[in-house]
């Protein structure tokens, strides 16, 4: 059989896709890829459809081998990767012969990798996804352990590496943006001011579920809402005056006020910041938010601007 | 009674509707007529709904319907009148083994005797206005006024599985043990989830749940366990 065997789990490493849509009120949240645009670039390096099914993993260093032939695409956090102990780039594809070992070095910026391969992993979708929600404990695989093994066609592409100038840097301060709605209108305007530009920093480690943030104190309008949907990128203000942002495996429902919702690529950008990164907030109107979001998965169509043969 | 819902666009591909009315049975009844209306209509662009007290989160595909059509789509399910939901009328009864972690704490702070939160909890019957938070997790109202309790001012790191329990004007059942701030009257044998793969509520909008008093050797012959309280 033709498998791909962890020997160092690394950590959080899970199958994820663009996640789960349809069982949010029976309590299961999307979940999916935290970095959507490195999952996509991964598989579009590989020549494989934007959605298909790649293995996540967070900053912790993870090995595998892949019993036979195939082509393998790293994409997201900076950080060493190795093929059968070459030094191999990122935002790349690679053909790789059987029997080889892929090492990933611990994170050097950002905080999650998108591993792809060729026509993806053989799984079976489970609730329409395959992704891997960790506190629902579901999805197309069990929780991947050292020596889990994921199944795949052994199938190689040509090769194509990502342009550096579009390679993302982690590093970099962030401007995320977002639609206002909900208790925003009940915060003074000098609050929305202080909120946007006086620039937050993560407070804790990123996880799946949620990320902190500490910098000005914002006041809560109200310390509490009849509990309602919420879905990934909520910007949630508890009583505590500590912006909250659920990520990927949001609550479904919540009773806390809440700011506005991260549009879907700013998501992506949060998940990958770093300790010390500043974060700016940036208000979009619903028209202009839903046109960056046409304009920005044009970006990932226009593959011959980006994308060079090697 | 016409309801009218305020409608805020809460991400590129999600609406959130709002009525500003207070909770009832009739506002939660037209949210889910609403809902089933929508669907109905427009089920290819419709991705997700979530339905809760007084709001619907509607998730759609901006790709196949843009604002100004899902706009029109929102009005005609407001006024649709053509079909007629048929909720289930299904009464959920939920054995309680009355010996929670707060019962005490609760009976003290209300100036009531154990017994009498115990009645009080026992005698009304409760609606599912919302499923969600976590898979199984059903908010169920309107709690007595006098049970009225707020939330722990610090949330346990973990309410046991089964957990019967109080906030502010509702009632719940933990389905699988998480963190949680609620105040813990009893406990429950009865599962919240099913046996499928993956386990799905039992529980659903509309549906009603009643709790009667059980004592510690039904509560352990139904399959409940005691967990001690953390210190």
């Amino acid at each position: 059989m033709t498998y791909l065997t962890l020997i160092e789990p690394g950590m959080a490493t899970g199958i994820q896709d663009l996640g789960r849509m349809g069982f949010q009120s029976q309590g299961y949240c999307i979940s999916g890829a935290m970095d959507q645009d490195a999952m996509r670039w991964a598989n579009l390096l590989l020549g494989n459809p934007q959605f298909q099914a790649v293995l996540e993993t967070a900053a912790a260093p993870i090995s595998f081998r892949l019993s036979h032939a195939t082509s393998l695409c790293v994409t997201g956090a900076m950080r060493p990767l190795s093929i059968n102990h070459h030094p191999a780039s990122l935002w790349q594809s690679h053909s790789v012969s059987a029997n080889s070992l892929i090492h990933l070095g611990p994170a050097v910026s950002g905080n999650f990798s998108y591993i792809a391969l060729a026509e993806g992993f053989s799984l079976t979708p489970c609730l329409g996804s395959m992704s891997y929600s960790f506190k629902e404990k579901i999805g197309a695989t069990s929780r991947l352990i050292a020596a889990s093994q994921l199944e795949y066609q052994s199938q190689q592409t040509s090769t194509m590496a990502l342009l550096d100038s579009a390679i993302p840097d982690y590093r970099r301060p962030l401007t995320l943006d977002f639609m206002p709605h909900s208790q925003w209108y009940e915060l003074p305007r000098v609050q929305q001011a202080r909120f946007c530009h006086l620039g937050f920093t993560l407070s804790g480690s990123i996880n799946r579920m949620g990320i902190a943030l500490k910098g000005p104190h914002i006041p809560a309008p109200s310390p509490g809402i009849r509990s309602e949907g919420n879905g990934p990128g909520t910007i949630q203000l508890p009583p505590h005056g500590k912006p909250i942002v659920l990520m990927r495996e949001h609550q479904t429902i919540g009773g806390y006020a809440k700011l506005g919702t991260l549009t879907q690529a700013a998501i992506s950008q949060l998940s990958q910041a770093g300790a010390h990164t500043q974060i700016n907030f940036h208000p979009v109107d619903r028209a202009t938010a839903q046109a960056l979001g046409v304009l920005h998965h044009h970006s990932f169509s226009t593959q011959r601007t980006y994308l060079c043969g090697h | 009674m016409s309801f009218t819902a305020d409608r805020q666009w809460v991400a590129e591909n999600a609406v959130l509707l709002r009525w500003p009315n207070p909770t009832s049975a009739a506002l939660h009844q037209h949210i889910l007529q609403f809902e089933q209306n929508l669907k109905r209509r427009a089920h290819q662009a419709i991705l997700d709904t979530v339905p809760s007290y007084a709001s619907l989160l509607i998730y759609y595909s901006h790709d196949t319907l843009d604002a100004y059509a899902l706009n029109a789509m929102l009005d005609a399910a407001e006024q649709d009148t053509t079909t007629q939901l048929q909720l289930s009328t299904q009464t959920l009864t939920v054995p309680v083994f009355y010996q929670g972690w707060d019962l005490a704490r609760v009976a003290g702070r209300l100036a009531l005797s154990l017994d009498d939160v115990i009645t009080l909890h026992c005698e009304h019957s409760y609606r599912v206005f919302a499923t969600g938070f976590a898979p199984g997790f059903a908010y169920l109202g309107t709690l007595p006024q006098a049970l009225h309790s707020p939330r722990l001012s610090t949330p346990r790191r973990r309410v046991p599985r089964g957990a019967v329990a109080i906030a502010d004007a509702q009632t719940a059942i933990y389905p699988s043990a998480s963190p949680g701030g609620w105040q813990i009257l009893g406990f429950t044998p009865v599962s919240m989830l099913d046996d499928a793969t993956p386990p799905m509520p039992v529980l659903k909008p509309g549906m009603t749940v009643r709790f009667e008093p059980c004592d510690k050797q039904e509560y352990l012959s139904a399959g409940g366990t005691l967990e001690p309280q953390p210190s």
